[in-house]
């Protein structure tokens, strides 16, 4: 690291507790890669790695144990390069992959990028794809210019990217301001199905013309955000849904990206994970209902004074005296009871990310194919759908802890029939 | 390849298609696979170090137990288990593990102290042994080489040297206690404990001439709130 930037670095707020609930829950773990239009070379892309980690210094971390919190410290093990045959999908073994939180690996043309949640979100790992690449693409010898949507390869570590911006912008909020319940909400539908052995995850990427997203959308008076979630709600309703009693909500997570809002460039953790339920009251509900719903409540989370009184909410637990001077064992402990037997009553059926369009710079497009996002499901998480937009594709992946693939069939034939021509690929975990 | 049944592409070379699992006609140039097909079988187990260890140790310690009650001897198959359990830590967390030296050297450092301070309390009550050796002569060495072999690392700024901050002071603190003891009358012998003192002292004041910033850094890091 330079010489004005401290060795180590506190974890965001939001990021405490993440590495407490790693064992029981799996790793928290998300995946952002890049298609390039040529086969991936492993020693350029290591050398563009070891380039650009020094001017990103809250990626180049590992993770060491304090007396009451698990903090970053400067890594100055060189970074490694896996194939993706060798390590598909397992977890981040972060001895073997030097102490880096971040695990970098190829496959073909595809080059993987997959991110602990503790060093950053989606938004934050797609800047670092985009700078990895630049550099790559540099290093191979094309001449392409970053046209101020990366910063110079030249420029000093940046402090504006490294801030925790909870803390930055928290400002206190009374106590009966935040509500317990609000918090913890109800016990959503906990999607059925046959559990893959181990580890194991299914995956499937369908690809396909935003346009034809966005017409469909617009039929719908929705966002690509609102008519996608809305789908993905009807789809796990219209296949999987089985609670008769309809007593169980089907809730969907769906990530806030607070950076624009609060005027940040952080590369670390800053997203809100709002909540959008949506009750299943009689027997046939339709995909307008479920648009609707989310519209609403995303509306409401939305709005500033909610999503400050959240970011409050998240710091709050950190700020909490007790909290604070707990020694890390006794945390660890304390987070493990809170997720055994508070957090299983508080189950989301699935997630759904957009974190929208990424700015590549227009140099880099022929060198790139598409991106693709995704997040590992944990045990309390069945079901992750990720979006992301580049060049007008977008790709939607999806990443599910069951066999069945009904819900994605679904799902992508819903688009089918919306006029999308999508291509799929799958891992075939199933089969 | 195409699925005519939910008429999407399917890339890759699999030729089966992801969402509805029917068989898809063969291309001539299926085109590179995004993923690595999940490998498959990944499960088969190999006999691990644990179960040969425990396998071993079950049986031996058993026999010695058995030979115990038979002859009426004292009973030293405590000391076999506690030597056997020994060999276990050693390999399964010093020579196997991949964690750093520091905090093996640190773990090796408190497990031989537990196990002698074991030793002592099986011991010291019964008749015609004598175990204030274990507090005469063995923490104070053990405690003094720890502390001087970390102080050294850390003088000469090995990798990591940082690392090694915190747990040199554990150490320290530990190596305190033989001359404690001796000032208590618990043990007759001192010069040992004093040396094994002054060791501490040295390392501690090297410490704070030399490397003065890094233990605050350090202190500042793990113990921020
Ligand atoms: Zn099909």
């Amino acid at each position: 690291m330079e010489k004005d930037v401290p060795g180590w670095l506190k974890l965001d707020n939001s990021a405490r507790i993440y590495p407490m609930i790693y064992n029981q829950n799996g790793q928290n773990i998300f995946r952002v890669s890049c298609e390039l239009t040529e086969r991936v070379d492993p020693v350029i892309l290591r050398n563009a790695l070891k380039d650009i980690l020094p001017k990103y210094p809250s990626f180049n971390v590992k993770l060491k144990r304090g007396v009451f919190w698990y903090y970053f410290e400067e890594n100055r093990k060189p970074p490694i390069i896996f194939n993706e045959a060798d390590i598909a999908a397992d977890k981040i073994d972060f001895k073997a992959n030097n102490d880096y939180i971040f695990r970098a690996s190829y496959y073909n043309s595809t080059v993987s990028l997959d991110f602990d949640h503790s060093v950053t979100d989606g938004k934050g790992g797609f800047e670092f794809v985009k700078a990895l690449l630049f550099r790559y693409f540099v290093l191979q010898g094309h001449d392409i210019d970053g046209a101020n949507l990366v910063r110079p390869f030249d420029s000093p570590p940046d402090k504006g990217e490294m801030e925790d911006s909870f803390s930055v912008n928290y400002k206190p909020v009374r106590i009966r301001d935040v509500r317990l319940n609000e918090i913890l909400g109800r016990r959503g539908y906990e999607i059925s199905g046959v559990p893959f052995e181990n580890s194991k995850y299914g995956l499937i990427t369908g690809q396909c013309d935003i346009s034809a997203i966005k017409l469909a959308a617009k039929k719908y008076n929705a966002t690509v955000t609102e008519y996608l979630g809305g789908l993905l709600m009807y789809s796990i309703y219209k296949t999987n849904y089985n609670d008769h009693s309809g007593k169980r909500p089907i809730k969907l997570l769906i990530p806030i990206n607070l950076r624009r809002l609060f005027g940040s460039r952080t590369l670390r953790n800053f997203s809100f994970a709002s909540v959008v339920e949506a009750e299943i009251k009689s027997k046939d509900i339709t995909l307008e209902y479920f648009i609707g719903e989310i519209k609403k409540q995303l509306t409401k989370t939305l709005e500033e004074a909610n999503l400050r009184t959240a970011v409050a909410g998240i710091v709050k637990v950190d700020k909490n005296f007790l909290v604070k001077l707990l020694p890390l064992p006794v945390k660890y402990v304390i987070f493990r009871l809170i997720q055994e037997f508070i957090w299983k009553f508080k189950t989301n059926t699935a997630i759904f990310t957009n974190p929208g369009i990424i700015d590549i710079p227009r140099t880099m497009h022929p060198f790139i194919r598409q991106l693709n996002f995704f997040s590992a499901p944990v045990r309390s998480l069945k079901l992750n759908c990720a979006t992301v937009t580049h060049n007008g594709e977008i790709s939607i992946s999806f990443a599910r802890r069951c066999k069945e693939t009904d819900i994605m069939k679904f799902f992508f034939n819903a688009l089918t029939k919306e006029g999308a021509e999508i291509g799929v690929v799958s891992n075939y975990a199933e089969l | 390849m195409r699925c005519y049944n939910c008429g999407v592409e399917v890339r890759g070379r699999v030729n089966v298609c992801p969402l509805c699992h029917n068989k898809l006609e063969e291309e001539e140039n299926p085109g590179e696979d995004v993923f690595p097909v999940f490998p498959k079988g990944r499960t088969e187990k190999k006999i691990s170090f644990n179960r040969v260890f425990w396998f071993v140790f079950f049986n031996a310690v058993s026999i010695c137990v058995a030979v115990n009650i038979i002859f009426e001897t004292q009973f030293w198959s405590m000391i076999v288990a506690a030597g056997l359990i020994y060999v276990y830590v050693l390999i399964k967390n010093t020579i196997l593990s991949r964690t750093e030296i520091s905090k093996k050297f640190f773990f090796q450092t408190i497990v031989l102290s537990t196990i002698f301070i074991a030793i002592w309390l099986a011991f010291f009550k019964q008749d015609g042994y004598n175990m204030s050796w274990v507090f005469e002569y063995v923490l104070p060495i053990l405690y003094a080489v720890s502390a001087l072999a970390y102080g050294i690392l850390i003088f000469f700024r090995v990798h990591n040297f940082n690392d090694y901050i915190i747990y040199e002071l554990f150490i320290i603190i530990l190596g305190v206690m033989p001359l404690v003891l001796f000032f208590c009358g618990v043990i007759k012998l001192g010069i040992p404990a004093l040396i094994c003192f002054f060791v501490c002292l040295f390392v501690f004041l090297s410490n704070l001439i030399f490397s003065w910033k890094f233990v605050i850094n350090e202190l500042k890091r793990r113990f921020h709130a």
